[in-house]
């Protein structure tokens, strides 16, 4: 969301796509035609210890989550944890790539929560409320937005198509009831985002990366410290009465993902402005992100110091 | 005369519902000027006050913002909200 009227100013943080160049992305793209996933992911291996070896920059960018994560992990353990940690990430751009490649058969996402997402979303669809889904930067949201296609209802996708300019083409190619809306456009998209929900479809945010000209931040107890988070998903639960559904994305092995329900966040309506009275609903969430890094501890992929408030 | 002192009440109203609604603290509904702006300078609301916004307009005055362009004229100032509003109302 933005702070004020007009766009948004860049996102202070390092997106994983800075981790690839130009001409690495190519030669990745090069071995995923030639080979399929499994090749591009041996080049992987090889590239990310290199990289990881000479980049100060990578290793700091990572180490924010790390150091909490890992607490009492030093000197070696610390350097395969983040190997481990890109190395994930780098599987999931591969895999993400495939799909824009050879389609989505590249991926095998499910849900096991289908039924529970399909009454909670019927049942608001009656009422004109649509749905949030509050999504993270964990796992791979290529691969939620994949498992998701069963919803009977449209989805709107929040994100900032000049940032995020090769995803918002990746939608746009592969998906037909995935619409995108630009958080980076006036006020943040968010009239975008209301008219979605009051025709009953559904919209899906992230919850876990504040970005830079973002006032609407609000600090919370995240994995042994203060961190900053949105909470506009939570104001915009408030305003129209609709609930949130909080989904993780996991990488289980190979091509497979899975996507599941975590819990469902009501906020009570009328709420107003004040950031305070939101604070239980942004804390049920992270207790949600909390247990995702534990059991998925290389699978959340915030490469920057959101603990730094 | 008649329809500038109704236009007038309306703007009065629309400033006493935005700061009440919204909870704008230490601010006087009288104090707000007509062309000022809404978000960035002037009130500095946010793009999450617009989300407020929105359901107050249609709770209180019975008009729908439907889309971005729309918006982006209407939630210029307090005089071209309530012009708009003036002009929507059934």
């Amino acid at each position: 969301m933005t702070d004020e009227n007009g766009t948004q100013s860049m996102e202070n943080k390092e997106t994983p796509r800075q981790f690839g160049t130009g001409l690495g992305i190519k030669i990745f793209y090069g071995f995923i035609r030639a080979g399929g996933q499994k090749p591009a992911y041996a080049l992987l291996y090889v590239v990310v210890f290199y990289y990881l070896l000479f980049s100060p920059r990578a290793r700091e960018s990572a180490s924010h989550y790390i150091s909490r994560r890992f607490p009492d992990a030093g000197g070696f353990r610390v350097f395969i944890h983040t190997y481990r940690l890109i190395v994930s990430l780098g599987r999931g751009l591969i895999d993400s790539a495939a799909v824009s490649i050879k389609g989505t058969s590249a991926m095998n996402a499910t849900c096991p929560d289908k039924e529970a997402l399909h009454g909670l979303i019927n049942h608001n669809k009656g009422d004109n409320k649509g749905v949030i889904l509050l999504m993270s930067h964990a796992g791979c949201w290529q691969a939620a937005m994949s498992a998701l296609d069963f919803l009977p209802i449209p989805l709107n996708m929040v994100m900032q198509i000049y940032q995020d300019h090769d995803n918002y083409h990746l939608l746009k190619h592969k998906a037909s009831n995935i619409k995108v809306i630009d958080s980076s456009g006036y006020l943040g998209g968010t009239i975008d985002i209301m008219k979605a929900l009051a025709r009953g479809e559904g919209v899906s945010v992230m919850g876990d990366r504040l970005f830079e000209a973002d006032k609407n931040g609000l600090d919370a107890q995240f994995l042994g410290a203060e961190a900053r988070f949105p909470y506009s998903a939570f104001r915009i639960a408030s305003a129209t009465g609709a609930p949130i559904l909080v989904l993780f994305a996991s990488k289980l092995g190979g091509v497979d993902y899975r996507v599941e329900l975590s819990k469902v966040i009501r906020v009570p309506q009328g709420l107003g402005r004040k950031k305070a009275a939101y604070q239980p609903y942004l804390d049920d969430y992270i207790a949600s992100l909390e247990q995702y890094c534990e059991k998925f501890p290389y699978q959340f992929f915030n490469f920057y110091n959101m603990w730094k408030l | 005369m008649g329809s500038v002192i109704e236009f007038d009440g309306l703007k009065e109203q629309l400033k006493k519902v935005i700061v009440e609604e919204l909870n704008l603290e230490d601010i006087d509904p009288g104090e707000i000027d007509d062309n000022a702006p809404l978000f960035g300078e002037g009130l500095e609301l946010d793009s999450l006050d617009a989300v407020e916004l929105v359901v107050q307009l249609q709770t209180h005055f019975g008009v729908e913002i439907t889309s971005m362009e729309q918006a982006k004229p209407v939630f210029q100032s307090i005089e071209t909200l309530a012009r708009f509003i003036q002009e929507n109302q059934g």
